[in-house]
């Protein structure tokens, strides 16, 4: 019992989200990478990070879902390489856990993008120690409490598949299934979409045998 | 596993491959190949090929397989390909029956046909990937094709074969793994235009695909080409 990881009070945690030019995995660069730092429930720090790139093209449809400000952007922009290199020195370490909303169908790809425009391999071995709240909230829907502890990863992949009419895993409707306040107007923002995202994850770990 | 072998594909395969047998030839003069694989969805393209590579040619068809049972769940992807002229008959006749019936353990019937299991789609990658309960038979020689695409969860693809392989290996004779790279399209570049042609093929309901949003869960490289197979051949 005691060694269910909502019991772990000194566990590390890496919650994060990025905000893109687009939704194609392969070219839609990344403009914004939030992530934050958290021990146990403690949310010990914030990053709010802005890349920059000489031939970023936000689409509409993206700037007006994502809150894109172009002089907000040019004013913070700085080197990919710089926040890439910190972040992903953070989230390789072995003791964290990294967290996020769909992160294996999307975010993984977005830092795949972030890395080959900067020419750099994508190392992925992190990938056990994610956990994503779509894949898990969709479980959890569906009665799945009890994940494969030695195949967590393969466990939420399966989840993440999964697809059945009406069913809802969205943030938003995450964060009114499990009565958590929130201001829809800040909902895309990323580094607000991750704090609420922790709280919701928090909320998850109670209902999961993990 | 021996080196990396360049699988191509050509525009044969409707709305898989931007490449025309030309092209194929091209590069395959170019970087002095003995040997020419395609792997196509279709036999339409067999003729054209033969006669463009002729004895070079190592032509695949990728076929569906199925359990005991049938079930159109059960449905996951195997390669044959054809040895010598006899291969080549048998391998029509293989391809003739995959419209007519659910194939099961079809290496019963012929003696010249070789089969692989490609990296994704397989029954292993189905049964990773879903809740699929894939399980087809086997033939007592095969080859698991790996794939290293840079893609987020191909290494622990790769893994689940590996172990595979090895827990098999009681049962069945001569299993291999063989490191294989899919070619689509032939630079990196050339990523977008193959989208382009994925979006123009694609028959989803529902929002038209763009560029910024082609609507292709987990297409998240551009490894897919001669490009990056040079870097890691």
């Amino acid at each position: 019992m005691e060694d269910l990881l909502r019991f772990k009070f000194d566990q590390k945690y890496v919650i994060f989200d990025t905000e893109t030019e687009g939704l194609n995995l392969v070219t839609s660069k990344p403009w914004q990478l939030a992530w934050i730092e958290a021990t146990g429930k403690k949310i010990t720090k914030k990053q709010n990070r802005f890349l920059k790139w000489d031939d970023l093209n936000v689409s509409e449809d993206a700037a007006k879902v994502t809150g894109f400000d172009k002089k907000e952007y040019e004013s913070k922009a700085e080197d990919p390489a710089v926040v890439f290199k910190e972040f992903m020195g953070l989230i390789s370490q072995d003791d964290v856990i990294v967290v996020g909303q769909n992160i294996l169908g999307y975010d993984l790809y977005m830092l795949g993008v972030i890395a080959r425009n900067l020419n750099i391999i994508m190392d992925y071995s992190f990938i056990n120690n994610c956990f994503d709240t779509k894949a898990i909230a969709t479980a959890l829907a569906k009665g799945n409490k009890t994940p494969d502890k030695d195949d967590f990863i393969g466990w939420q992949i399966k989840w993440l598949h999964y697809r059945e009419r009406g069913l809802k895993t969205n943030q938003k409707f995450l964060l009114q299934h499990y009565e958590i306040d929130f201001n829809e107007a800040k909902l895309h923002d990323a580094l607000y979409d991750i704090e609420k995202n922790f709280e919701i994850f928090q909320k998850q770990l109670w209902e999961l045998d993990i | 596993m021996s080196c990396m072998i360049p699988l191509f594909k050509t525009h044969a395969s409707i709305g898989r491959s931007i490449l025309r047998i030309e092209d194929v030839k091209r590069i395959a003069d170019e970087n002095e190949f003995d040997e020419v694989y395609l792997v196509e969805d279709t036999m339409v393209g067999f003729p054209e090929a033969f006669r463009t590579f002729g004895e070079k040619l190592r032509f695949g068809y990728r076929f569906s397989i199925y359990n005991d049972d049938e079930s159109d769940e059960s449905e996951s992807k195997m390669i044959v390909f054809a040895d010598g002229d006899e291969g080549c008959r048998e391998l029509y006749d293989l391809y003739t029956r995959s419209f007519d019936e659910k194939l099961k353990t079809p290496w019963h019937d012929y003696n010249n046909l070789k089969f692989a299991v490609p990296f994704y789609d397989s029954f292993l990658h189905k049964n990773f990937v879903g809740f699929s309960n894939c399980n087809p038979n086997l033939p007592n020689e095969l080859i698991f094709f790996v794939e290293r695409n840079n893609l987020p969860f191909d290494a622990i693809l790769e893994e689940r074969i590996a172990d595979y392989v090895i827990n098999s290996s009681h049962f069945c004779t001569d299993l291999n793994m063989q490191v294989v790279k899919s070619i689509y399209y032939e630079n990196k570049e050339d990523v977008e235009a193959f989208q382009t042609y994925k979006c123009i093929c694609n028959r989803q309901p529902g929002r038209q695909a763009s560029l910024s949003n082609p609507r292709l869960d987990h297409f998240g490289s551009d490894r897919f080409c001669v490009e990056a197979w040079k870097e890691h051949k």
